[in-house]
């Protein structure tokens, strides 16, 4: 029950804060922040709840809600990146606030119900839910180039979702040929697999794969990324990367390998690669990035490519590993995010060149510290989630894909570059710093990939046993 | 008190002290020096006290990530290497408070030098790898912010970027090293891989442990960042040589010294070692940078460690890394005080300052003689202790390369010495204050009495004959080396090492641009030519729909035709 309370608050309350706008400037958003954190602290007590109803019983849809371990690490996850992006928006939205925050509250039931669903339809739903109101999020609020960025955004990303949700109508009709019963259940749907062709498997895996693997997303399937992230507002960039993103791991971290284990084991290996492949040709394309909005979006993909490798090696190390990656990254990015956000407002411009001949200390310190937390120093969040998705890639292929560790020693290359020619040099004044109202966002970050930099147990303990 | 507590609070001091001196410091005496210093005489006291009070290892064990024990460790190596870290921190903290006096930041100079010694002395307890890979990379984040203090110049942008990033390649092995290691033998804790060392052993994870090594103590062939690194402030640079950075990593090999005998890496070592040695002696003939003759000096000592642990020799490593942190400290300091007078770091603008600075032409003599291995310093008995075991492990190539490098050493260190403090005066000066000057007698006493305590076995005097030869040859012909052509060119580029590292970074840069390229036109252009090719077709499909009757009925005609004649 509770968790049906959950996923659908945001929304019951979001045409409220729609109509608020009506009445007062600023009602909005302070309604959004007090449901976004009623959300988050609703959240901290969903482990464990369950709705299970029928919906539409003749076609074997049902309406199943769950909350087990991952699920709950992700729903707060998302509870907590929802609220820091609502209290991020107000230096930047000034416009048409009444919808801009009821589409960020309908954003949030979306992701909430993807992370919870256990039927597969009601899974695809609340899947494309998300979509609609991150379109218009880019194409209203977003900058330059948003109506080329949006429109790539959707169409993209809704391809790969078409694909998946002709995967899963697949599944489905084959459960049926085979048991003679309708059903969307995750938990169900796998008995299909040892019945089915390898090749009906494997085209199987590919459709259902698509959906994932744009989201996550995995290299070349990643082009609508930056220019998605790079045009969105800064917190709409910080819902992207921070949960936009987790969705699409999420799914190659649980729907795939539950609904085909044998065939997600058979492909493991390719998708390995793919994740190498995505680590590797994003960081050294983050390296030569102009745009620091767009560096980050790349380091965006080489993270989500260490998860996806971690997924791909099937231990329990790696799966921690991975979700440990997912929460880090969506903490760690949207730092990022929103200090970009903070230059672009100093400077209007975000190019790396540029954005450094002022001074402003607490800024650029926040600045080094999301650089270094970025490249997995210890004490820090990523640094919990390298060494656990190494351990579990490891584990499975020993030294074949060694060089993966690499990947450490690139990432603090082009970051501190980025640093260098940032915070660093000739200055040739002052700067005004960090306001109040952007520094609350800021330091609810930091205080997250501190507090999972040094105390793991706050994640690992809800994730024993997977 | 019982021992553990006063393990836990011997890195705890300094640890807490980072964030007081950072948000507090602007309103104590000495804008945060006050904790600095309280905290690492506070670290110092226990530490002493733990040395002559523990009598057998101490431990603690917790569990920081959920199914790793992680913990501190103390036996006699920690214990040691405890009092060097707090006590020469110490030492640079006194002594910031006259070099640094009036510079801007330093709330966040002395809480970056607290975290840095916290770090260190975390590093040095550590009971297992999570533990020491946590304090092995907080140490390079310290040294990093360091280097960079004075963020404003551009040489130093580049140089503590490379610090970071060249150690970071090596601790990148060593983190493969370390998760090889859990992976093949289910453990982390470093007592416990000792004492299975012959079942655990295993040649490419031990070379790899020692990549890291390689990273931390700038040896042969990622030695570059050290010299780079003398663009930070000098108290620093004395930090990182004598006490938290560089002895980092040899530390790492005397822990698990019986590890790396068993797996049999230890010959690799040596030779690494010795060759490192002497490489970096021979950039120190042609230098002119007062700071970085240091560097040079502190690679090519570190070296000699290296040597000491490849031939077996866990004690004379040891006894050299105390006597090299005394000296070392003592030259930096000395080197401090000459060019907080001077102004600069080029001796070329230094000279005729005996008179003027008589206590820090002192003690930097005494420190160049102690680096040349003189007797009765401590540098002679450790160095001699080295050269012993070299001898007795009976390898000639090993045992020249070290004997000459004594030469060498001698060289450079009174080269050094001549040109700072003889010949013509050319600035009128003053010694420095004596919270600068006390900390140089301190080590002054210390590398005169140090050598008491260090059994250097005795034996051959080679090297000794050839310090004492070279210290000669340098009094008369000191600049000898800069006259010697191609060699001098390619001695005072370093072997082009910097190049080297430079070209290596271009290749990166430009993969980077011709991945871009492939990225923005190849792929995303690809994924453009499809949306625009769906859209042309759904327009001609478009233009097929025109609305006429007369069309419809045609295409009616021909689409049932063709289904005759398929059916048919």
């Amino acid at each position: 029950m509770l968790v049906s309370i959950l996923v659908w608050l945001p929304l019951v309350c979001s045409p409220l804060v729609y109509l608020s706008s009506k009445l007062r400037k600023g009602l909005p958003r302070n309604l959004a922040i007090s449901v976004s954190l009623l959300t988050f602290l609703l959240s901290l007590f969903v482990i464990g709840s369950e709705t299970h109803e029928d919906w539409i019983p003749s076609l074997g849809i049902s309406y199943h809600l769950r909350v087990d371990g991952i699920s709950y690490v992700m729903v707060i996850l998302t509870t907590f990146i929802m609220l820091a992006s609502i209290l991020a928006s107000s230096t930047e939205i000034k416009e048409r606030e009444g919808e801009y925050y009821a589409l960020l509250l309908l954003t949030e039931t979306g992701i909430l119900g993807v992370f919870t669903a256990v039927d597969l339809i009601l899974f695809y739903f609340f899947w494309e839910i998300v979509l609609i109101p991150m379109f218009f999020i880019i194409l209203i609020w977003g900058e330059e180039r948003r109506r080329y960025a949006a429109m790539k955004f959707l169409i993209y990303t809704h391809l790969g979702s078409l694909l998946m949700i002709i995967g899963f109508f697949y599944a489905y009709w084959s459960y049926y040929d085979l048991f003679g019963k309708y059903t969307f259940n995750l938990f169900e749907l796998w008995k299909i697999e040892d019945f089915m062709s390898q090749s009906e498997l494997k085209l199987l895996y590919f459709l259902v794969f698509m959906g994932f693997a744009v989201k996550a997303p995995i290299v070349p399937l990643h082009t609508w990324l930056p220019d998605a992230h790079v045009e969105a507002p800064s917190p709409g960039s910080v819902i992207l990367a921070g949960l936009l993103l987790k969705m699409g791991g999420y799914g190659l971290l649980r729907i795939l390998p539950t609904l085909l284990p044998e065939t997600f084991h058979e492909m493991s290996v390719l998708l390995a690669s793919l994740g190498v492949i995505s680590v590797f040709y994003s960081a050294m394309v983050a390296m030569v990035q102009e745009d620091l909005k767009r560096l980050i979006a790349y380091s965006s993909i080489s993270h989500m490519g260490i998860a996806v490798t971690a997924i791909a090696s099937e231990t329990s190390l790696g799966t921690k590993g991975a979700i440990y990656m997912m929460f880090s990254h969506a903490l760690i990015n949207g730092l990022m995010f929103l200090l970009s956000g903070a230059y672009k407002r100093r400077f209007h411009t975000r190019e790396i060149s540029k954005i450094g001949k002022y001074e402003a200390p607490i800024l650029s310190s926040l600045l080094v510290f999301g650089a270094f937390a970025s490249s997995g120093l210890p004490g820090l969040s990523g640094f919990i989630a390298e060494i656990l998705s190494f351990m579990g890639v490891f584990n499975r292929w020993e030294t074949s894909i060694w060089f993966l560790v690499l990947s450490a020693a690139v990432t603090a290359g082009y970051m501190l570059h980025m640093v260098k020619r940032v915070v660093f040099g000739e200055k040739m004044g002052e700067v005004e710093d960090l306001s109040r109202e952007e520094l609350l966002p800021l330091a609810m970050l930091v205080t997250g990939i501190l507090l999972l930099g040094l105390v793991p147990s706050l994640l690992l303990g809800p994730l024993e046993g997977v | 008190m019982n021992l553990e507590t006063l393990l836990i609070l011997t890195p705890a001091f300094p640890l807490l002290s980072f964030p007081l001196s950072l948000f507090f410091g602007k309103r104590t005496p000495g804008q945060g020096a006050v904790f600095g210093i309280l905290s690492s005489l506070a670290s110092l006291i226990t530490s002493t006290y733990l040395f002559f009070f523990a009598g057998k290892p101490i431990s603690f064990e917790k569990e920081w990530i959920p199914g790793f024990t992680s913990g501190l460790y103390l036996d006699e190596l920690s214990s040691v290497m405890l009092m060097i870290v707090s006590g020469i921190s110490l030492l640079v903290n006194v002594y910031s408070l006259g070099y640094m006096h009036g510079e801007e930041g330093l709330p966040r100079y002395y809480g970056e030098l607290s975290l840095f010694t916290g770090s260190m002395l975390v590093l040095v307890l550590a009971k297992d790898f999570l533990i020491l890979f946590v304090s092995w990379e907080l140490v390079g984040l310290c040294s990093y912010l360091l280097i960079g203090f004075w963020y404003k110049r551009e040489e130093v942008a580049k140089a503590a970027k490379k610090a970071f990033v060249v150690t970071r390649l090596g601790d990148s092995f060593m983190l493969l090293g370390i998760i090889l290691m859990y992976v093949s033998n289910g453990t982390l804790d470093l007592v416990e891989i000792n004492s299975h060392a012959r079942e655990m052993s295993s040649l490419l994870i031990a070379l790899l442990l020692f990549s890291g090594a390689i990273g931390k103590s700038a040896q042969v062939p990622l030695l570059g960042w050290l010299w780079d690194a003398m663009e930070g402030p000098t108290t620093v640079s004395c930090l990182i040589h004598s006490a938290t950075m560089v002895k980092a990593g040899v530390y790492l090999v005397a822990r698990l010294f019986p590890y790396f005998s068993e797996s049999g890496a230890l010959p690799i070592v040596a030779y690494f070692g010795a060759f490192t040695a002497m490489v970096s002696a021979t950039m120190a003939l042609v230098e002119w940078d007062i700071k970085r003759v240091l560097a040079f000096s502190t690679i090519s000592q570190l070296g000699y460690m290296f040597l000491a642990l490849g031939v077996g020799s866990y004690e004379s490593s040891i006894s050299h890394l105390i006597s090299h942190s005394s000296f070392k400290a003592l030259l930096f300091l000395g080197a401090g005080s000459v060019i907080h007078a001077v102004g600069s770091r080029d001796m070329r603008s230094m000279g005729g300052l005996l008179k003027a600075m008589p206590i820090t032409s002192t003690g930097m003599l005494i420190g160049v003689l102690s680096l040349s291995g003189i007797p009765p310093f401590s540098g002679y008995f450790s160095k001699e202790a080295v050269m012993h075991s070299v001898m007795e492990n009976g390898n000639i190539l090993l045992y020249s390369i070290g004997t000459l490098t004594a030469f060498l050493t001698a060289f450079y260190s009174l080269r050094m010495w001549i040109l700072t403090f003889l010949g013509p005066t050319k600035k009128e000066i003053k010694e420095s204050p004596s919270v600068m000057t006390l900390p140089i007698i301190v080590l002054m006493v210390s590398t005169a009495t140090l050598g008491l305590f260090i059994h250097s076995g005795g034996g051959t005097p080679y090297p000794l004959l050839l310090a004492i030869a070279g210290l000669i040859l340098s009094y008369r012909y000191h600049n000898a080396f800069l006259r010697a052509g191609p060699l001098s060119t390619l001695l005072s580029k370093r072997y082009f090492l910097d190049e080297l590292y430079d070209l290596i970074g271009n290749c990166f840069f430009s993969a980077g641009k011709a991945l871009d390229l492939l990225d923005r036109q190849g792929i995303d252009g690809t994924v453009n030519w499809i949306s625009s090719s769906t859209l042309n077709i759904g327009d001609k499909i478009r233009r097929l729909q025109t609305g006429e009757i007369q069309l419809y009925l045609l295409l009616i005609v021909i689409g049932a035709l063709v289904l005759l004649i398929m059916t048919w």
